[in-house]
């Protein structure tokens, strides 16, 4: 298909050459830019929004680091305060990571997600039990139940892993 | 001179004698502080009037009476080895509440000990408004500070007297609540840590984490039970989901169950439904139906009552056990033949291979006028039918 500018530049070649662009059209050009130079002020390019802006990001930045620092002190203080609690935990986790490593390898996938559905039951009880601790009421009975929370999740995990190898063993006996 | 001198040694004994108990007394048996704070109030409430508990290591004990006010008696006794710790305990602990005709609203606080001090700081911090402190032993020695909360130090009673009709919302962890009295209003409880006991409920919605429950009657509930021990002993309709709990259950008219590793038995139910995973389930007698879905664990139905028409199984490496065959049944039966176990006669009907399940066989017959439907599926687990 035929380009009709094209064609339409190379029959006018000549006049483009002779003829010139009246002066007040590039005094209308420049009196345009100038408006539009005027009228673009970027807001964010102001110094005091640029001061506002920093101090905003710097607040939050502190705040964050602030709320994170506290989390990591009381839980650090929690297990500082509370030895027995920090053995359990030693002690446990490891061997629930291991049994639940192993019900992976043998169960299916709607076994392994109710099992994680209960065990995230498991872990909100512990949660609330470790806030119920700020009380500093019946401390004791509170980090006992929090290592039974422990336990009971070994427990979950090993009756269920138990039940798997059973039948495992069933099936290759049979 | 002799006389003298066994005086004397008399004398000293005595003294080293006396001392050394005096010690002993001392070490023993330290003489303790309790004080207590006292709410007592009442109030003409409306027959259905809403009542709001939020609280933590209260005893709490409501009673329905027939009357349209409500009454309500509540101590916090703190016990220290000196005033001074008794009463920083004491301190510690606020029951708020506020009521109208239509509601009452009763929520504990616990302040930090840090929040004690420095109220402590300011002199206006140890007036206790509107309570009562009473000391009920002698006064000891004002020496020692800690404030530590545990339930030998701490003890908080709450008994409440309402309408029959109440309609009821409370929430307590680590503590208890007994519930007496012909209630006609709606239940809704929450208990972590602690024990439920209930004569006659008509309506609950019941959840009880790491607790004891004993219902004498429930008449329709939505129960969430988890790592408890639960006895009803007569139930109507029930809708429990539980895990890893003991549910005893002696009479139900139905119950939908989903249950997770639990140890449940049932003694006698007329409609059985729902599913179990890695639960052992006994069921004592059956009296309508049963449509259950089994995954792992164990189910036992030792007998289905003349009035039972279904027992639908479908089972998924679950050991099931039918005891007491009824006859005037159809079965239909589908198992592993190496994994079922049957009188002989039914060994030897005709089976068919049931499609889409390797290893699997069919087995349907009549026994009688087929008045009933027993339809087991059991994929991979163990059949026991005698």
């Amino acid at each position: 298909m035929e380009d009709k500018l094209k064609t339409w530049a190379q029959q006018h070649r000549k006049e483009m050459d002779v003829f010139q662009a009246p002066e007040f059209l590039w005094e209308r050009i420049a009196a345009q830019l100038d408006r539009q130079e005027k009228t673009r002020q970027y807001w964010w390019k102001n110094a005091y929004v640029r001061i506002a802006a920093s101090i905003v990001l710097i607040l939050v930045s502190a705040t964050f680091l602030v709320l994170y620092q506290r989390q990591l002190t009381s839980e650090n203080t929690l297990q500082a305060a509370y030895p027995e609690l920090k053995q359990a935990e030693a002690y446990f986790k490891p061997i629930i990571a291991a049994k639940m490593r192993r019900i992976e390898q043998i169960g299916d996938k709607d076994l392994l997600n109710l099992l994680l559905e209960d065990l995230a039951l498991l872990e909100k009880d512990y949660q609330t039990l470790a806030k119920d601790l700020q009380d500093h009421a019946d401390n004791r009975q509170i980090i006992q139940a929090m290592i039974a929370n422990y336990r009971s999740r070994l427990q979950l995990l090993e009756r269920i892993l138990n039940q798997l190898e059973q039948k495992q063993q069933d099936n290759v006996e049979l | 001179m002799w006389n003298y001198k066994i005086l004397t040694g008399c004398l000293l004994w005595w003294c080293w004698t006396s001392k050394g108990n005096a010690f002993h007394r001392q070490a023993t048996d330290p003489q303790e502080v309790r004080v207590s704070k006292k709410i007592a109030f009442d109030f003409k409430a409306s027959p259905e009037i809403h009542i709001y508990l939020a609280l933590k290591y209260a005893h709490i004990a409501v009673m329905g009476w027939a009357k349209d006010s409500v009454k309500v008696e509540a101590e916090i006794i703190a016990t220290g080895m000196a005033l001074t710790e008794a009463n920083r305990i004491l301190e510690r602990v606020t029951l708020g509440y506020d009521y109208t005709p239509q509601k009452l609203h009763m929520q504990l606080e616990i302040a930090s000990q840090q929040q004690i001090a420095k109220k402590n700081d300011n002199p206006l911090g140890n007036i206790m408004n509107g309570l009562v402190q009473s000391l009920i032993s002698n006064p000891a020695p004002t020496h020692s500070t800690s404030a530590d909360i545990d339930q030998h130090n701490l003890k908080i009673l709450i008994h409440i007297r309402l309408p029959q009709g109440a309609i009821q919302q409370i929430e307590n962890r680590y503590g208890s609540l007994e519930l007496n009295g012909n209630f006609t209003g709606k239940l809704t409880a929450h208990l972590f840590y602690g024990n439920l006991k209930a004569e006659k409920l008509p309506y609950g919605q019941l959840e009880v984490s790491y607790g004891e429950a004993h219902f004498k009657h429930l008449s329709k509930a939505t129960a969430n039970f988890r790592q408890s021990s639960i006895k009803i002993e007569r139930a109507g309709e029930l809708n429990l989901q539980s895990s890893s709990t003991t549910l005893e259950i002696d009479s139900i008219a139905s119950l939908w169950l989903d249950s997770r590793n639990d140890v449940a038995t049932i003694k006698r139910a007329g409609k059985l439904n729902g599913k179990m995973q890695f639960s052992n389930l006994d069921v004592g007698q059956l009296g309508l139906e049963s449509n259950l879905e089994t995954h792992f664990g164990n189910l036992t139905v030792q007998k289905l009552l003349p009035s039972c028409t279904t027992l639908d199984v479908m089972a998924r490496a679950t050991n099931v056990k039918l005891e007491h065959l009824p006859s005037d049944t159809h079965y239909d039966i589908v198992v592993k033949p190496e994994k079922w176990q049957a009188p002989e006669r039914l060994l030897r009907l005709e089976r068919q291979p049931f499609e889409g399940l390797k290893g699997h066989v069919r087995l349907v017959w009549n026994e009688g006028n087929a008045k009933r439907k027993i339809a087991i599926e059991n994929r991979e687990g163990i059949l026991i039918m005698k």
